[in-house]
């Protein structure tokens, strides 16, 4: 099994970091497994931590009302491995503002994403590096949000 | 028009930089004003400049492919001033995902995205703040596109 450095160095956000900062990022992750549609987090939950998956396959979902008082689910995203989500817990929003649900078995590194966003802010050059690649992650979460949200309407 | 400075330390974007990060953020910038129903930006045109609202409001729109071959031009939401649009210019493919057009006579700050990029690369913490800024207008549309959706 690799180990958290190992996951964090081939992920989307964190690879390309030398290996003293993969160092630091990895002493704040801890390695959890989910099972399939266990959920990770749910909107409107306190926002603690941020994960990067490792093996399997994360949905982005949202609640909606259907009418009728009817309330779905409807997935706006799908994350796969070496991708994140959980960005609130970074940015420090007091809550998910999406929801996030194991399609399949996943093991993912789950960071504390209050001592994550003070380590990027300790270390700039890291930092702009980081957040920049999280700012792309959630315009295409944006995107896919907007798309959706227009099919659905339809 | 208000200061180039003024709007950016009231911006979203570079409100968290000190005066002397601001300073060097300044000779990137350019004042551009435009009529209602101009489109600043197109959707799928190579992104060169970052644009901030001085005054006025946006439109932007994204086309989507609702089934093969059929394109809809849908509205999605308004920006309102001080807020920026076309960050294509220095995130991601460098490509810009939406159309901008003026809802009203519209002035805005230009900011060239290679000139900002090699800003951010020699000073660090300013790319940091800027994009963590960024990271929470991102992060207040996905928000605000699913509360006018589902409310």
């Amino acid at each position: 099994m690799a180990t958290i450095k190992q996951v964090l160095s081939a992920s989307e956000l964190f690879k390309g970091l030398t290996d003293e900062e993969l160092d630091k990022v990895a002493a704040l992750g801890r390695m959890e497994v989910y099972e399939k549609g266990a959920p990770l987090f749910v909107q409107g939950a306190t926002a603690r931590d941020f994960y990067v998956v490792e093996l399997g396959r994360v949905a982005l979902n949202t609640g909606i009302s259907s009418g009728a008082g009817v309330n779905k689910e409807i997935s706006v995203e799908s994350i796969k491995s070496g991708q994140s989500c959980g960005y609130s817990a970074v940015k420090g929003e007091p809550v998910y503002a999406l929801s996030a649900k194991a399609v399949e078995p996943v093991r993912v590194i789950a960071i504390d994403g209050k001592r994550l966003y003070e380590l990027l802010e300790e270390n700039p050059v890291m930092g702009y590096r980081v957040m920049s690649r999280m700012v792309a992650s959630l315009s295409a979460t944006l995107r896919n949000v907007r798309s959706t949200i227009q099919i659905f309407r339809r | 028009m208000a200061d180039i400075k003024e709007v950016l330390a009231k911006s979203a974007l570079f409100k968290g930089l000190s005066d002397a990060e601001l300073d060097q953020v300044l000779p990137l910038c350019h004042k551009k004003s435009y009529a209602a129903g101009f489109s600043v930006i197109s959707e799928g045109d190579v992104a060169k400049d970052l644009y901030i609202i001085a005054e006025g409001k946006v439109i932007v729109e994204m086309s989507l492919s609702v089934y093969p071959g059929m394109v809809q031009e849908a509205l999605i939401e308004t920006v309102p001033s001080e807020e920026p649009f076309g960050w294509s210019a220095v995130v991601g493919s460098r490509v810009y995902t939406m159309t901008a057009r003026c809802a009203e006579a519209t002035r805005v700050i230009a900011i060239d995205g290679e000139q900002l990029l090699s800003l951010f690369n020699g000073s660090p913490a300013i790319g940091f703040k800027v994009m963590e800024g960024l990271a929470e207008v991102v992060d207040a549309r996905i928000k605000s596109v699913m509360r006018t959706a589902f409310a």
